[in-house]
């Protein structure tokens, strides 16, 4: 009798504890991942902890902290930092909780005076900084790190995919690559333009004789259906109209870009340009037709220039003949 | 005078203005017509025709140094004595010469630009892709100016200023490597090179790009 009441009471247990178990599970997976979050910041303020990693500058609900030795170049960093994500994200974030991107540089090759040497740390963290906010670690070059233009731009970068990791799947779907952000303009443009007026599909080549609907079918904005269509544009090519659109929109652009998510990408685009897409497009089209090297690439002044280096060493040519 | 110059010194090297003129128009139609396989690859097509850029300054060099060489032979041989005799200042001896040097390099510039004209009349490109016939011959025409002033100072030189600019430049090759030693990120020859190609530097026009066609 007393085997069947306890064998009763292990099915009652058994039976009634199965959404105690559950719970149990999921606290457990919480505290794990509490622990995981704390050791991570753990690691994280031993790293940043680091006497030789200070402080150097707080902006705009901005902070940078870096290694002794590039302290002059974090400064800089961040200010032309600022200057680029206003010109691009106006004031939007990755996350309300904040976020951190940490460059590290750890010696290009290993010798023995490199053991035991502290890494160089470049740090920027977007207030709260709490630890669930996202964050970036990632391997830099020392001219990389220690030169704030080049230092700025690979911020940006990392700044902008993590932008448009909180943007639509859509638009990231659309889009494949990262925003090319840690190029100049010139440098994007160029192989953008190159890319643009040597495509051989028949779309592309209306696109670049200024058809804007084949301009949006080869950006992969609408569907088309024809034998001579040809295929799209390198996806390279998208991104480069994905901050054309920003810089149209101006300050709040993303946030607008940001709001329309639910929309398909053309419709998020529009937004985030406040243009109609033939305008963008349009728009997008002249950017690089302007950069189109010119048949009076020489100006007066290289023709004066040269005649002065002319003039001058055939006077050298007289001044150092045999006779002299 | 300078009539009578150019006559002589074209008697003197008529075939090596012809055979570079020739070599003139013919870069631009065979570098034009060699890759193309119509408007489907254009892409490298385009960075091909930017490797034979490269030929343009190159035909340039070559042209200033057999010039400016050719123009002082006839006088090395005689030892000037030719050019002594003549009831003129050495300046103007000297100004006369350069200019019929320059006389004699029309020719080849004016042959380049036929041939870059016939190259790119004769192609039938793709809208929104196009030529450079004029500004290419152009650039072409500055850089032998300034290749040519090169040559012609250094074959005017006697050989006590060549020895002078030698041993000038073994001394700045020895600073340069003692600064390596001491400064291994200072370059001097590179901050040299530098300042002479890019503006206003002498040899700015051998930079920048040497396309024919382009987008």
């Amino acid at each position: 009798m007393s085997s069947l009441r306890a064998l009763a009471t292990v099915l009652l247990v058994s039976l009634a504890g199965k959404p105690v178990l559950a719970q149990d599970s999921l606290k457990w997976r919480d505290s794990v991942v509490r622990l995981g979050l704390a050791v991570r910041a753990l690691a994280e303020s031993l790293r940043t902890g680091d006497s030789t990693v200070v402080e150097v500058s707080r902006r705009h609900g901005m902070v940078v902290r870096a290694s002794r030795s590039i302290q002059a170049a974090g400064d800089l960093a961040l200010e032309r930092f600022l200057e680029a994500k206003r010109h691009w994200f106006g004031t939007a974030l990755p996350s309300e909780g904040g976020f951190r991107i940490l460059l590290r540089f750890s010696g290009e090759y290993s010798t023995r005076r490199d053991e035991g040497r502290v890494p160089e740390v470049l740090e920027l963290a977007g207030m709260p900084d709490s630890v669930e906010a996202t964050r970036v670690l990632r391997g830099v070059s020392r001219r990389q790190i220690g030169n704030a233009d080049s230092a700025s731009s690979v911020l940006l970068f990392e700044f902008g995919k993590l932008m448009l990791a909180k943007s639509s799947v859509e638009l990231q779907k659309w889009l494949r690559d990262p925003l090319p952000l840690s190029l100049s303009e010139r440098e994007r443009k160029l192989p953008v333009l190159y890319a643009f007026v040597t495509g051989a599909g028949g779309s592309q080549r209306k696109c670049v004789a200024g058809s804007l609907m084949d301009c949006a079918y080869v950006l992969g904005l609408r569907q088309m259906v024809g034998a001579d269509l040809g295929g799209s544009y390198p996806e390279f090519l998208r991104g480069d109209l994905l901050l054309t659109a920003l810089e149209a929109g101006g300050e709040g652009a993303w946030e607008r870009l940001r709001l329309a998510a639910t929309k398909p990408v053309t419709d998020q685009l529009t937004a985030a340009a406040a243009l109609p897409i033939d305008s963008l497009l349009a728009q997008w089209r002249a950017s690089l037709l302007v950069l189109r090297p010119t048949d009076h690439s020489l100006t007066a002044q290289q023709a004066i220039v040269t005649a002065f280096w002319a003039i001058t060493l055939m006077a050298g040519a007289i001044g150092v003949s045999r006779w002299a | 005078m300078l009539k009578a110059v150019i006559r002589i010194q074209w008697k003197a090297c008529w075939h090596i203005v012809v055979a570079l003129a020739l070599a003139g128009m013919a870069l631009p139609i065979v570098s034009v017509r060699l890759g193309w396989r119509g408007a489907a690859n254009l892409a490298f097509y385009l960075s091909q025709l930017q490797l034979w850029g490269l030929f343009y300054p190159g035909l340039a060099l070559i042209v200033a140094i057999a010039l400016a060489t050719a123009t002082w032979a006839s006088d090395r041989r005689g030892h000037h004595i030719y050019a002594l005799l003549l009831p003129l200042p050495r300046w103007r001896y000297v100004l006369l010469r350069y200019l019929a040097g320059l006389a004699l390099i029309v020719p080849i510039i004016l042959s380049l630009w036929l041939g870059t004209v016939i190259a790119t009349t004769t192609l039938n490109l793709p809208p929104g892709i196009r030529v450079f016939p004029h500004a290419i011959t152009l650039k072409f025409a500055l850089t032998l100016l300034v290749l040519f002033g090169f040559a012609f100072a250094a074959a005017s030189a006697s050989s006590r200023m060549l020895g002078y600019a030698l041993r000038g430049f073994g001394l700045f090759l020895a600073i340069h490597i003692g600064v390596l030693l001491l400064r291994p990120g200072t370059n001097l020859i590179a901050s040299l090179v530098g300042i002479l190609i890019t503006w206003p530097g002498p040899l700015a026009p051998l930079g920048g790009r040497w396309m024919l066609i382009d987008v």
